[in-house]
């Protein structure tokens, strides 16, 4: 053992000795004969030398000038992720010797990058709580929860969104852009009048700001027609925890145009692991099933019959249950009966479904199912087109 | 009853637990303190909604309905004429406690129908 260590680490050192050597040529030809080749051979070495930074520096100059090439936007995402893991690695020494709320925004923007999203909320937690008046670290927050928020629409993100984006406005009220968000994401769970208020004290003392005019502008707009219409009721004041409770129980956000594309996306890509899923379980009868209440499988809408009503009604009652009972957004739903059993697993906004005819492989069907939702299936191309003319009329 | 679902309460990851008659009567339930009616009078409404299909697709009879959620999970398992609720986090293994206490449900309602009976 020992004598196969001491051989790596001479191999080592002679290959470091080598690359060192051969690193101001492999530079030069990037900067004289660009090519894909070339960069992937200075980063490499470079990323062998354990010079992150300078080749991440190559990485983005290859990317930026041979963004097509995959062999170039692999190199850019080893040298990125490399970089990244720099970053938290340093980010994690600050917060440790010398910590401060821009250590921990350091910290998060890291693990962001590293998709490592969890890392990032505790970093911004664990900052607020030590630095509370930080303006930055609550509208980094109120970002990720954001982002979280689209994904489940659970009430209590919405609520933090809001209250963090609050903060950050009240401990620094120059920027604009942050009470700007806090408007966007109102009009978007769909308290209008109060997101044109919010706009208009911001036109206060920034009347230049184009941002904040248009978004005034396209809020008049909407509260004027919402008022002509009958559907806002001028003298009722907004109740934004009603409306964020609504949209969680529903499952979609009624007022957002791109909220449809957005679970149209989603249920295509879970109906293009349906086929993977029926074959790993042995089941015969899988869904996906949209907020809305559409059920499809990967051959397009299924009609109304026992098991997309059994499905339908189930996820719409766990999903009350769980709120009711303040448990969070509801992950999954299983229904174990000595004829079978019915899974639902949440995916995003829609929730995917299996009938299984064998009540004892529950557990494989969920292991199933927790890979389909995490993508780790194979997909297949779907039957049908989605939408339109492409979707079957009425019950197959 | 209490007695029996008091079992349940000393059980890591166990919040809450009850039981109800399936038309959502809360016979017993932990812990004390808590209204668990709307918690019962909304379960067996979901029962009743899925009943029908259930039966159509020969999912019956039911063994166990699981809700897991990101701060945990419902457990709700029929007992002869009765179910059993458990709220509880999402990691524990809760298997072997609700056999026990499912079991002594079981046990207490054939006790108290041979008593009826006699």
């Amino acid at each position: 053992m020992t004598s196969s260590k001491g051989t790596t680490g001479v191999v080592g050192f002679i290959a470091r000795s080598r690359d060192r050597l051969l690193i101001p040529r492999k530079l030069a030809r990037w900067r004289d004969q660009p090519s894909p080749a070339a960069l992937a051979d200075a980063v490499q070495t470079l990323l062998r030398l354990e010079d992150v930074d300078k080749a991440w520096a190559i990485a983005r100059q290859g990317y930026a000038r041979y963004k097509d090439d995959e062999l170039v936007r692999e190199m850019w995402r080893i040298a990125g992720r490399a970089h990244a893991e720099q970053g938290v690695a340093l980010a994690q020494d600050e917060v440790r010797e010398r910590p401060s709320a821009n250590a921990f925004l350091k910290l998060a923007r890291f693990s962001v990058l590293l998709r490592d999203v969890e890392a990032a909320l505790r970093a911004l937690e664990e900052c607020l709580r030590r630095f509370p008046t930080s303006a930055a670290a609550h509208a980094a927050l109120a970002e990720l929860l954001e982002q979280r928020w689209l994904r489940d629409l659970a009430a209590a993100d919405g609520r933090a969104v809001l209250s963090h984006l609050r903060k950050a406005w009240r401990l620094d009220g120059v920027e604009a852009t942050r009470p700007l968000r806090l408007a966007a994401f109102l009009a978007r769970v769909g308290a209008v009048r109060e997101a044109l208020a919010v706009t208009e004290e911001v036109l206060h003392l920034h009347e230049a700001h184009d941002d904040a005019r248009t978004l005034r502008d396209s809020l008049s707009r909407i509260v004027a027609s919402g008022v002509e219409a009958g559907s806002i009721d001028p003298d009722l004041e907004e109740d934004v925890e009603s409306l964020l409770r609504q949209i969680e129980e529903s499952g979609r956000v009624v007022g957002d145009p791109g909220d449809a594309a957005r679970v149209a996306r989603e249920s295509d890509r879970m109906r293009s692991f349906l086929p993977a899923l029926r074959e790993r379980t042995g089941c015969e009868q899988t869904l996906v099933l949209e907020p809305k209440g559409d059920a499809l499988d990967d051959g397009g809408a299924l009609g109304v019959c026992p098991f997309t009503s059994l499905a339908a009604n189930l996820a719409r009652s766990a999903q009350i249950t769980v709120r009711r009972l303040d448990l969070g957004p509801l992950r999954s739903v299983a229904m174990e009966t000595t004829g079978g059993s019915l899974l639902l697993q949440r995916a995003q906004r829609c929730m995917v479904g299996a009938l299984l005819d064998d009540s004892a492989a529950v557990d494989e069907g969920r292991a199933a199912l927790e890979q389909l939702v995490a993508g780790r299936l194979p997909a297949s191309p779907l039957a049908a087109a989605r939408g339109g003319a492409g979707r079957p009329e009425g019950a197959r | 009853m209490k007695e029996i679902v008091k079992r349940l309460e000393g059980v890591p990851g166990v919040q809450g637990a009850l039981v109800m008659t399936l038309d959502g009567v809360v016979v017993a339930s932990v812990p004390d303190g808590i209204d668990h009616s709307p918690t019962a009078a909304f379960l067996s409404a979901v029962l009743l909604s899925v009943e029908k299909s259930a039966e159509q697709l020969g999912l019956v009879p039911l063994q166990r309905l699981t809700l897991a959620a990101a701060r945990g999970r419902l457990l709700l398992v029929p007992v002869g004429e009765l179910a059993l609720a458990v709220i509880a986090d999402g990691t524990s293994d809760l298997g072997p406690a609700i056999s026990e206490v499912a079991g002594m449900t079981r046990h207490l309602l054939k006790q108290s129908r041979i008593e009826v009976g006699s």
